[in-house]
């Protein structure tokens, strides 16, 4: 009886956390709010993404922002060039990660640890130069500019910034339920068993290159969707931001940061760190350098300190409360 | 035809001598401290900036600024080691890997904030001198370069082959149990080591400056590059980095012949790819650790 009391107050209780979120922006009008709040869900996106395969399969990818600068490109430039519908774009942008994760996936998951991160890294840099040298297609290191055309949900163009709140919110809870569909799936269970240890995981009959391609895949997706939200709100990318280190580090940063391998986790650290880190940017938007430091000296600093992350503080709470 | 083809030739070994310098610290770094170094490139990055700016200001030419890298370098790498390195030893693999990204973001930021993304180049005094092989010549930088790379490359073997220190080294990238055991001072080892590494890629980086450019994002570029060279030629084997660091130097030097010098970084990432996918334990055939 307990239990289930337990469990529909929870369930009252998200769905309480949903409708403040949906009536947040009439009540707070504030542009600056709206602006923080989509980096915030974009940020979710992309750190549910990493935490499917460092949190849960431990395997550190530092080219996930391969999936998230195809997401980008893909869906703009065949608007640019062929005038095809952006969301037709973002169907082939995912697409063509999913093709491609399998691909990278298939000789990258044969390596362990350090060969992994390695050869991901260097496959990121590998489509940073291609995106750069293609200057033809691509417009090479000078990025490409999406023109507004009025309010328009098939152009993606809007004034406000009240819909792509929305759009940010509902791809960041579908983020978030991917990885709680996970967590609770034999496939989540499947991965810690390759976190913890791949030749037991191997031993006991798990096909761990096929399972880990899995995550990949369903991280490849999440990126190219965050990709395609940040093209049609910011407007404009290059190739050192859409295939640069720094996109596939902020999302292990963030994952970290709440708690690697968990549902809330990426959740926890996005909303801790995001503002903080925006409002760093702003306030230092003259000194350029400064987030990278930022970002680097934090990340060096959790690995040290608390590798666990915040949400290991917030069970330590809970825990405390029941005693 | 055959010209062409040997003057290419030369040019990639004359490059790919520079790259064997600059990759066997790295080779050394995972050898014995088993550290997954990915800030290595951005130390050189930095080395680049000083030669820069010593340049800069006393108008040094390339040779004597030596002998300032060599031993500012040595200490940047012994306070790098006492200060972050030896704190990260007893740490789960991915923490390092993670650690060290961070540490490299930091450095990359670090650059940015002090010199911004402008692009600068380090003079050497041999700009404008060729030597006349056969039908085409060669710029004088790259040849005097490569000697200068060899001497040191051949200096730092000899040194780990003949010294108490050298040996002291090798059997602690074979076995550090044993080497504990035998009486070695594990943790000077590991200070000497990684003192060394960041010195010889500080000289490398040097050497490599004039016929490259400087700029905060060289770094990650280097630290892939000397990841290729070493994964070519077996980790933690020295030769195994003069051997990938001529290879890779070949491939750049043809590449950018025949396709163009944009290319040519690609073409390299894209052998590499390739090995990992058929030879995942390297050219050489070593055993790579996992």
């Amino acid at each position: 009886m307990m239990g289930n009391k337990l469990v529909s107050g929870e369930k009252n209780y998200w769905l309480i956390v949903l409708v403040v979120l949906v009536i947040l922006p009439f009540v707070a009008h504030s542009p600056l709010l709206h602006h923080l709040a989509i980096l915030v869900f974009l940020h979710i996106i992309i750190s549910e993404a990493w935490n499917l395969i460092g949190g849960y399969a431990g395997q550190i990818s530092l080219g996930n922002a391969v999936f998230f600068g195809l997401g980008a490109y893909i869906p703009a430039l065949l608007y640019l060039k062929l005038g095809v519908n952006l969301w037709i774009g973002l169907l082939i942008g995912i697409a063509v990660s999913v093709g491609l994760s399998v691909v990278i996936g298939y000789i990258c998951f044969r390596l362990h640890g350090v060969f992994f991160a390695f050869a991901t890294l260097a496959v990121a840099e590998v489509f940073k130069l291609i995106f750069i040298i293609r200057k033809d297609i691509t417009q090479g290191p000078m990025g490409i500019t999406l023109p507004y055309r009025g309010e328009s949900i098939l152009e993606m163009s809007f004034a406000s910034k009240l819909p792509y709140y929305y759009l940010a919110l509902t791809f960041s809870i579908l983020s978030i339920l991917t990885v709680y569909c996970v967590s609770k799936s034999k496939l989540g269970y499947y991965l810690l068993a390759i976190r913890e240890d791949e030749t037991a995981a191997k031993s006991i009959g798990v096909n761990t290159v096929f399972v880990k391609i899995i995550a990949f895949i369903l991280s490849a997706i999440l990126n190219s969707i965050a990709g395609f939200l940040y093209i049609t709100y910011i407007r404009y990318i290059d190739p050192y931001v859409a295939f640069g280190l720094n996109i596939s580090l902020i999302q292990a940063l963030l994952t970290i940061m709440g708690g690697a391998g968990t549902v809330w986790g990426p959740v926890l650290g996005t909303l801790v760190l995001i503002p903080l880190l925006e409002l760093f940017r702003v306030y230092f938007a003259t000194l350029s350098g400064v987030n990278y430091m930022l970002h680097g000296l934090l990340l060096m600093v959790i690995i040290l300190l608390r590798p666990q992350g915040i949400i290991s503080l917030v069970e330590g709470f809970k825990r405390w409360l029941k005693s | 035809m055959e010209g062409v083809f040997l003057q290419i030739l030369l040019r990639g070994v004359l490059v790919g001598g520079v790259y064997a310098l600059l990759s066997v610290g790295l080779t050394l770094i995972f050898g014995v401290l088993d550290i997954p170094h990915f800030a290595y490139g951005d130390i050189m990055m930095l080395a680049m900036y000083t030669c820069f700016w010593l340049q800069f200001f006393t108008n040094m030419p390339l040779f004597p600024l030596l002998s300032i890298i060599f031993p500012l370098y040595l200490l940047v790498g012994f306070i790098i080691y006492r200060v972050i390195v030896s704190r990260l030893m007893e740490k789960p693999a991915l923490s390092k890997i993670l650690f060290m990204v961070g540490l490299s973001l930091f450095l990359q930021g670090l650059a940015l904030f002090l010199w911004s993304a402008d692009t600068r180049f380090v003079k050497s005094e041999l700009e404008g001198l060729y030597v006349t092989i056969g039908e085409g010549k060669i710029s004088l930088t790259y040849i005097v370069n490569f000697i200068a790379a060899m001497v040191f490359f051949l200096g730092f073997y000899i040194w780990l082959q003949r010294t108490f220190m050298g040996k002291a080294i090798r059997a602690s990238a074979q076995n550090r149990e044993l080497a504990l055991a035998t009486g070695i001072n594990i943790q000077k080892v590991f200070l000497i080591s990684f003192g060394i590494a960041t010195a010889m890629s500080a000289v490398g980086a040097t050497l490599f400056a004039p016929t490259y450019y400087v700029g905060p994002f060289v770094g990650i570029e280097l630290t892939l590059k000397s990841f290729m060279i070493i994964v070519l030629g077996g980790l933690g084997s020295v030769e195994g980095a003069l051997i990938g660091g001529l290879i890779i130097g070949i491939v750049e030097a043809f590449s950018s012949y025949f396709l163009s010098s944009e290319v040519k970084e690609l073409a390299a990432l894209i052998i590499f790819m390739g090995i990992l996918l058929f030879r995942p334990k390297g050219l050489l055939g070593k055993e790579v650790k996992e």
